[in-house]
């Protein structure tokens, strides 16, 4: 949702004399197809494995101290 | 004015170009005879010289113009290693000369300042010339090969695999190869995603179904070679691009503009699953706003106890009837937290960890590794050896592009290696994950998704994890229902279920009234 109509949906529901529902949610049996998540969450490690400097094949000749 | 001096080496796809390996022997040559010492060296391999966009060639003229610069002499084998395009050599050239740094070419022969300056703009204009001609050239004989019935050059999308033919002529005395596509191994596998994409299925449903692991970012380029599945070969589909953008600001050209030769390879769909998905892409392309790539999680999942589907509005709302509506926001964050809650248990956390590692491909043998690493050392010794041929001949050049065919080569077996590498060392860091590191990386998940605006990572997630979301609209009593046991085929939704759909019910839905928002509040709420 677009943050300034989020704003307005909040300012609206805490304007006084107003009835607020809180949504309450209920699960009916457990998490078990978990095949997507576990790829999802191996794709994020791999993607921070991933973050290491690419190597673009142009290596200074100097003394490392120079 | 010392004596150090600095490479600028590129080569790029041509075929008849110098390799670097070829140019950096040259410049070193060079640099003896003029008593220079190089000191570093920049190189852009495949890269075209048309624009200034090479890695390298930027981190030349950064270092150009840094100050304690500790050279003062830049080497190129001639002008086009630095620009084919006139405008950016003579721009370098005048860096360079503010710079107080010299700029000899290897294949520039010493004369007076006047010639000298005359040969540059002579050899410079050539160098356009060339480019610009190459270019048309390029593209005409691209666009014969097409109605040959050849492939036009690019990769092979998903599901294919390049088979290459000699076609009878020799070009510098090399047969010439050109490519057909030809199904590969997981072909297969394309054919019944892209069978159930014309059927209006949702992409993440049917990876999680067919158990695919492929990108979600690959499948919308997938998609669009729709007519490339149908047996057709198409060119002419990309918009020309230009400073890493489209010119016309849209990826694709209009259709009408597509040039289609018909039946080159083996099909893996129909004609019409073709037009159908395609229809599908154009009716998203129309009506796909920033919003509809935000918001609007849990459509296709949250319908009322009695079955009527919620939908999401064109204003971060799910919907349901007339006037009856609730703000998307509350509804995925109160879905989510319960999700990630019921997520939070450690034998749940047990089934996802064993997830991972099942989810990984077949380990990799480091025989494969040992292997082509040995493969690198042998081409890059063969290389050497070549380009010391080439050394000792008249004419170099059919050796020199056996040098650029050998460095192709060890790039692609550099990358292999690498990919290998990757894989190895991720099947190697998968292994030490538990319970408590998946519970770590989910509590991360969800700070990371609380309030975000983009969670289309989950989407996936949810089409598989979660049979449907009841959602009272009178009370806003809401139940998660979780699939019990992997994802069943019966569990499949229709067309309501796909993207396009709900863009399409967007577009339907009357405009908010004012007023209208309190109103749709109030019954929800």
């Amino acid at each position: 949702m677009n943050p300034a109509l989020r704003e307005n949906d909040e300012q609206e529901r805490r304007r006084p004399g107003r009835r607020v529902r809180a949504i309450v949610v209920q699960s009916v049996g457990k998490p078990e197809a978990v095949s997507s998540l576990a790829r999802l969450l191996l794709a994020r490690r791999q993607a921070r494995l991933a973050e290491v400097p690419k190597d673009d094949e142009s290596r200074s000749l100097l003394p490392a101290e120079q | 004015m010392t004596n150090r001096a600095v490479c600028y080496l590129r080569s790029s796809k041509d075929r008849s170009d110098v390799s670097i390996d070829a140019q950096r022997r040259a410049l070193h040559e060079l640099a003896s005879t003029r008593n220079l010492a190089i000191v570093a060296e920049y190189a852009d391999a495949v890269e075209s010289g048309k624009d200034d966009d090479r890695p390298a060639f930027q981190r030349l003229l950064r270092d150009l113009k840094a100050p304690g610069r500790p050279w003062e002499h830049i080497l190129a084998l001639d002008t086009a290693r630095i620009a084919r395009r006139q405008m950016l050599a003579l721009i370098f050239e005048q860096e360079c000369e503010r710079a107080g740094v010299r700029l000899t070419f290897r294949a520039v022969p010493d004369a007076d300042p006047i010639t000298m300056t005359l040969l540059k703009s002579i050899l410079r204009a050539m160098d356009e010339w060339h480019s610009l001609t190459s270019r048309q050239k390029g593209l005409a004989g691209m666009a014969e090969n097409v109605r040959q019935g050849w492939r036009a050059g690019g990769r092979a999308p998903r599901g294919y695999r390049l088979e290459y033919h000699a076609t009878g002529a020799i070009r510098d005395g090399q047969p010439v190869m050109k490519s057909r596509l030809v199904p590969d191994e997981i072909a297969h596998q394309v054919t019944m995603y892209l069978r159930a994409r014309a059927g209006g299925e949702m992409r993440g449903q049917i990876l999680a179904r067919l158990g695919l692991d492929w990108q979600a970012s690959s499948l919308n380029g997938m998609e669009w070679q729709a007519l490339t599945y149908a047996g057709h070969t198409v060119w002419n589909m990309h918009a020309e691009r230009e400073g890493g953008s489209s010119k016309s600001g849209t990826k694709r050209r209009p259709r009408s503009e597509w040039m289609i030769q018909r039946e080159t390879h083996e099909a893996l769909i129909t004609d019409d699953e073709a037009e159908a998905i395609l229809a599908q892409l154009e009716r998203q392309r129309a009506t796909f706003t920033r919003q509809d790539a935000s918001g609007y999680l849990l459509t296709g999942l949250l319908q009322t106890p009695d079955g009527a589907a919620w939908a999401g509005d064109s204003g971060g709302f799910y919907r349901v009837a007339k006037g009856t509506r609730v703000a998307a926001y509350r509804v995925d964050e109160a879905v989510l937290a319960r999700m990630f809650d019921d997520l939070d248990d450690e034998l749940t956390a047990a089934k996802v960890a064993r997830a991972m590692r099942e989810a990984l491909a077949e380990p990799v043998d480091g025989r494969t590794i040992a292997g082509l690493e040995k493969r690198v050392a042998g081409l890059s010794h063969q290389i050497g050896r070549t380009v010391d041929l080439a050394g000792r001949m008249d004419d170099p050049a059919p050796v020199l592009r056996r040098v650029a065919e050998l460095e192709s080569e060890r790039a692609g077996v550099v990358e292999r290696l690498g990919e290998l590498r990757r894989q190895q060392a991720a099947a190697q860091e998968v292994e030490t994950i538990g319970p408590a590191e998946v519970r770590a990386a989910l509590r991360t998940l969800r700070q990371e998704m609380e309030g975000a605006e983009d969670r289309a990572a989950l989407r996936p997630v949810l089409a598989e994890l979660v049979e449907r979301i009841e959602l009272d609209p009178a009370t806003l009593d809401c139940r998660l229902h979780y699939r019990l046991t992997g994802v069943s085929l019966a569990s499949r939704r229709g067309a309501e279920m796909s993207p396009v759909s709900w863009s399409a019910r967007v577009m339907v839905l009357p405009k908010r009234r004012k007023g209208e928002s309190r109103r749709g509040i109030g019954i929800a709420a």
